[in-house]
């Protein structure tokens, strides 16, 4: 009996599991990557102010050059996380949250807020803090992932008080 | 007997890894967008949001990590011209675009390796509050070896030993921050750049 048939046949479904299985699993292998590299640089729930992007810069692929970021990698799985930032004026800002799928599953900017500043509670579901100071509540969908403030450099003359503001951000564990 | 089994096993276990991997990086390296395209521009409106599948989810990690969702922020990507022809870092292209419906924009160029590219000028994009505009609000980039025009991004190619005689493949990307709603429920409709090539040296 011919055995080609079958030898084919496994290959292809063995192709497949494989397939997937790589598309599945390179998200988080590269957020996992990314998180490793921040906790390694600063640890967890420490603000990480990144010099201007340009083309020495080879932490995240495709950064903007006309935009200035801080990070955070964030482990919720003990403790909520706050976190809080001076909202700049005249320009775009941002703080968007990222899962250790890649999804951003939050974002709030600049253009939402009432006030010149923002602070948020970032927790896992079903955690517990007995005092949140009245900053409204994120659920993590993964107890591991990133925060990212973005700033637009508005101006090059405004660089300098741009590149000061954003650098009082600050994630802290609650 | 035995030892024949184990070649046919191990064959098949290796031609299946490489089909799996292979296929799978050709997959994730095809890069963001192809779901959606708007002339040179292409897009995937799944970008960042939880609703994204798979395949964009490892194109995010691969091309676009840490990309925010669409009603934050709409990222087009070009890899050619309007002609189709792959963009290349020893040609001069000129983009023509009118206003665009969002709160700020910006033009980014990088290399095959989703990085800026190296240029001594050490300019890698114009955006809304950087370049120049024309009477209707119009605006006018031109992307060459040197970016030496008025709105110019190089590419960085000099000619020298160290590129390759036909330039390298690069890409640029459109941000669209902050859209309104008319922009991001009509990503395959709205009025992008155009994208054509000048000449190549």
């Amino acid at each position: 009996m011919k055995s080609w048939p079958y030898l084919l046949v496994a290959t292809l479904i063995l192709a497949g599991i494989v397939h997937v299985g790589a598309i599945l699993s390179w998200p988080t292998f590269v957020m996992s990557r990314l998180v490793g590299g921040l906790e390694s640089q600063v640890g967890f729930s420490t603000a990480l102010h990144a010099p201007r992007a340009d083309a020495s810069s080879r932490t995240v692929v495709r950064p903007s050059p006309d935009l200035i970021y801080t990070v955070c990698a964030f482990d919720v799985s003990e403790r909520p996380l706050k976190i809080s930032s001076p909202v700049p004026a005249d320009t775009y800002f941002s703080l968007s949250m990222f899962g250790d799928n890649t999804d951003n599953f939050f974002v709030v900017n600049d253009s939402q807020l009432e006030k010149d500043s923002v602070s948020v509670v970032l927790m896992r579901p079903g955690s517990e803090v007995s005092e949140l100071g009245g900053a409204p509540v994120v659920i993590a969908p993964s107890v591991r992932g990133v925060i990212l403030f973005r700033t637009l450099i508005a101006s090059e003359d405004r660089f300098e008080e741009l590149d000061a503001i954003r650098k009082e951000a600050t994630c802290e564990v609650m | 007997m035995i030892v024949k089994f184990l070649l046919k096993l191990g064959g098949v276990l290796l031609v299946a890894l490489v089909l799996g991997l292979g296929s799978a990086w050709w997959l994730i390296n095809a890069g963001l967008g192809g779901a959606l395209q708007n002339g040179a521009w292409v897009t995937d409106p799944n970008i960042g949001s939880e609703q994204a599948g798979p395949y964009s989810r490892a194109a995010v990690a691969r091309a676009g990590l840490l990309a925010l969702n669409k009603s934050e922020t709409i990222y087009f990507t070009a890899f050619v011209d309007d002609a189709g022809q792959p963009l290349s870092t020893a040609c001069t292209y000129k983009l023509v675009g009118q206003p665009l419906a969002t709160r700020w924009w910006s033009i980014t160029v990088y290399g095959a390796d989703h990085y800026l590219i190296p240029n001594s000028a050490n300019q890698f994009s114009q955006a809304m509050n950087t370049v120049t505009r024309d009477d209707q609000n119009g605006f006018t980039i031109f992307v060459s070896p040197d970016g030496s025009q008025e709105n110019g991004i190089p590419t960085g190619f000099s000619g020298s030993s160290s590129d390759t005689h036909q330039g390298a493949a690069f890409s640029l990307t459109l941000r669209l921050y902050n859209p309104e709603e008319a922009t991001y429920s009509n990503l395959g409709g709205i009025a992008l750049p155009t994208l054509t090539l000048e000449g190549c040296q």
